[in-house]
């Protein structure tokens, strides 16, 4: 069954905005709330059987990426969001030499590529200066969504809620501009955000060996799990980790977006979410 | 020694008086995350007053003995990307970076095969990172090592930050009393402030002065500790 999990309480049953959802338990086949004979049986070959990623512009707001990784390839530009030379003129996005100090952006990138191997891919560094800044966070989205990139990879969040408005208008404005956000779940049960919006596509982590294999929560606001358990990802220095996280999960599901549009370049983001819900292994997808 | 000084001087020894604790609470987590995942090693790290290293604050198991202090740039590694990003991570094939490796075991002298990491946050913000090295694979229950420590991780940070409160309550009270008292000595109302402003910028002179001089009887560890935390209790 799929954990409902409240923050602070525990509690399974109660309900309301304030609950957190940010784990499943067990994946299962509990159907949330549509027919058993839901007539999508073959919907993930229609929306991305044979696609490529090819033509779908791709942005990775993380630690940087690495460039001349095997596992991630060439990259189409690689910038950084830091604070303006003018004091008090906030965050601006400028290009920079490809680099990561983490890893993490690194391994984002080589798991969208591993779906989308003809995808376009660009890095936008909001991590590695002294720490984490949610200016810096709201900077890089700023500019990715005035960029007009189809598809946004964030595997991170802001746990400080000054942010929240001005990422929430964001978020709304790429929904409207037709900029799909894939944003991760907060590993623990805290608060953060933007993955939390409805705008967004919000990820958590399951734990099966499948790439393509998603599940739909019928428990809000984390809206799909994919696999993020002890993956094998690409890592600064050219090499590779086994890792774990919703960090990992994902970049599943901004690579599987990147196919469906490619294939099927016109969809809006609410599109988009809707064929990831019906190719849901509990929803529409059956084993055939 | 003037009044203000006193008063200073409570707050000094309050801070100063703090540091036990800290670490004691600062140990007391790192050996309950090592024993709850039968892991090699568990440290602490806690972001240094420049923003620019993770100090190793506290040690269970494999290190123990010479990594606390030992310090890491913020902007690189495992423990600066969950720093930065405020998520915790799993890794559990380190040893096979050679780099990494090499890099890790120049600076620690052990270089673990698995590593899981999360952050210490204090109202949404980092305020360090705990680690767990080599844990067993042994099943904890339904929820994962990585929701287990980072459980375990926010019950850690909530003891720092009302140690760090109760510490701020200790220093205010004592400063009013010595405020009381000193009103008393020189004979105005306890509730008045009792001086101008020549009175004021003395007491901050000789306060500055009694301050220094105890920081001076501190060796350079309790020196470098009491800038950390009084760095994150200026934050709280």
């Amino acid at each position: 069954m799929i954990a409902r999990t409240d923050a602070g309480t525990g509690s399974p049953d109660s309900s309301g905005p304030g609950r957190l959802t940010w784990k499943l338990a067990l994946p299962s086949a509990e159907v949330p709330g549509i027919p058993s004979d839901w007539p999508m049986e073959r919907l993930r070959d229609w929306a991305w059987g044979g696609a490529t990623g090819a033509g779908v512009r791709v942005c990775i707001l993380d630690s940087g990426i690495e460039p001349d990784h095997p596992l991630v390839g060439p990259l189409d530009g690689a910038y950084a969001a830091v604070p303006a030379q003018d004091a008090g003129a906030g965050y601006g996005v400028l290009p920079e030499p490809p680099h990561d100090r983490f890893g993490h952006g690194t391994a984002c990138a080589g798991i969208i590529r591993s779906l989308a191997p003809q995808c376009s891919l660009t890095s936008v560094r909001v991590l590695g200066g002294k720490t984490g800044s949610g200016d810096a966070l709201l900077a890089g989205l700023r500019w990715a969504i005035s960029e007009g990139f189809d598809v946004v990879n964030l595997s991170l969040s802001t746990t400080k809620p000054r942010y929240t408005p001005q990422l929430r208008e964001l978020a709304d404005e790429a929904f409207f501009r037709g900029t799909v956000l894939v944003a991760s779940a907060h590993n623990m049960p805290v608060e953060s955000f933007p993955w939390r919006f409805s705008s967004v596509i919000s990820v958590g982590s399951h734990t099966v060996p499948d790439p393509e294999l998603i599940y739909y929560n019928p428990y809000p606001p984390v809206e799909f799990f994919a696999q993020g358990q002890d993956v094998q990802v690409a890592w600064s220095g050219h090499g590779t980790k086994k890792v774990s996280g919703n960090s990992f999960a994902t970049p599943r599901i901004a690579g599987l977006c990147t196919l469906v549009l490619s294939k099927h370049r016109n969809l809006r983001p609410f599109q988009i979410k809707n064929i990831l819900f019906l190719a849901a292994r509990n929803v529409g997808y059956r084993d055939e | 020694m003037s009044d203000s000084g006193r008063l200073w001087d409570s707050e000094a020894a309050a801070l100063l008086s703090l540091i036990p604790d800290h670490d004691r609470l600062l140990q007391s987590v790192v050996e309950t995350a090592r024993g709850i995942f039968a892991a090699q090693a568990s440290s602490i790290f806690l972001l240094d007053p420049q923003r620019e290293h993770l100090v190793f604050e506290a040690v269970s198991g494999a290190g123990e003995a010479h990594l606390v202090g030992m310090r890491v740039p913020v902007d690189q590694g495992l423990a600066g990307w969950v720093m930065a990003s405020a998520q915790p991570i799993a890794v559990d094939d380190v040893d096979n970076d050679p780099m990494f490796a090499r890099n890790v075991a120049e600076s620690t002298g052990y270089v673990p095969r698995s590593i899981l990491a999360a952050p210490l946050l204090i109202d949404g913000d980092s305020i360090g990172v705990i680690e767990v090295l080599d844990r067993t694979s042994d099943p904890r229950g339904e929820l994962s090592d990585l929701e287990i420590l980072g459980l375990f991780a926010n019950q850690a940070a909530i003891g720092l930050q009302m140690l760090r409160r109760a510490w701020l309550a200790d220093a205010r009270t004592d400063a009013r009393g010595e405020r009381v008292a000193a009103g008393e000595r020189s004979g105005a109302s306890a509730s008045g402030s009792g001086s101008g402003s020549g009175e004021g910028q003395a007491a901050a002179d000789s306060s500055l002065v009694s301050a220094l001089r105890l920081l001076r009887s501190c060796n350079e560890r309790q020196l470098k500790k009491a800038l950390v935390v009084l760095n994150a209790v200026l934050d709280v």
